[in-house]
């Protein structure tokens, strides 16, 4: 278990992105799920992908291996909305290369859009 | 509407191109899910789905069953990888039931029985129209 890059995190430590779901997006995420039925707002896969995009590429980044998510979902975001989404390390176990992380995305305003929780396998 | 079959089940088979979408729409584009070339050299021997692009079949078998409802709590686990090209089987299954509250369990099974997802969610139900 090579830990080089799990010893470089550290607690607190958070990233974040901003996005908007065109009507578009959310008409090609229809689409792509065969769904023939028109969405109100942005689906919440595309609301959880943002975590996973986060994960994957930002923090712990590449080499993320995603083993639970947990969500609630406060409000639906709508389409157009500013949604920024966040991850934030809680907790690191070294021992088994574990980390949590808090997972939250708010929309206009900052209102509360989906919060919850990430647990991801760091190790090379 | 409300009193939709339970379990229901959906067979399905994503591709290449389907974890290309999802990464365009989701802009996680790691190698893992969309470079085969990259993947071939790894663990998994070939690119592997995103693990939400999983949930969006779970989320819209849900809202093809229960049209009008609201997703209020979701949680997954992705404990095996899901490939492209795979025949891979959902079931969703009543918890229980309390009120408009509805609690599922959701599993997709990859084609040697493997869980690729597990997840329990709740479902706020449309309130039911006066008859």
């Amino acid at each position: 278990m090579n830990l080089k890059r799990f010893d470089a995190l550290n607690e607190g430590q958070t990233a974040h992105l901003e996005r908007r779901f065109s009507a578009t997006d959310i008409q090609e995420w229809c689409d792509l799920c065969q769904l023939d039925q028109a969405w109100s707002g942005v689906p919440e896969p595309l609301i959880a992908g943002l975590f996973s995009c986060l994960l994957g590429e930002d923090l712990p980044g590449h080499g993320t291996n995603y083993l639970k998510q947990a969500m609630t979902f406060h409000a639906t975001a709508e389409a157009d909305e500013p949604l920024q989404a966040s991850v934030s390390i809680r907790r690191l176990r070294r021992d088994k290369a574990l980390v949590n992380l808090a997972t939250t995305c708010t929309g206009r305003d900052g209102r509360l859009i989906c919060d919850g929780e990430a647990l991801v396998l760091f190790q090379h | 509407m409300i009193d939709a079959t339970i379990p229901c089940e959906q067979t399905f088979v994503l591709t290449q191109e389907d974890f290309d979408r999802f990464a365009r729409l989701s802009g996680d584009h790691n190698p893992i899910h969309v470079d085969p070339e990259f993947s071939a050299r790894t663990s998994f021997g070939q690119t592997v789905s995103h693990g939400m692009l999983l949930f969006s079949v779970v989320r819209s078998l849900l809202a093809q069953n229960w049209p009008g409802s609201t997703l209020k709590n979701q949680n997954l686990i992705f404990p095996a990888p899901a490939y492209a090209g795979k025949t891979l089987e959902l079931v969703v299954e009543e918890q229980r039931r309390d009120g408009p509250q509805l609690y599922l369990k959701a599993t997709i099974t990859g084609p040697d029985g493997e869980t690729c997802l597990a997840g329990e969610c709740q479902l706020t139900l449309p309130a039911r129209e006066a008859s």
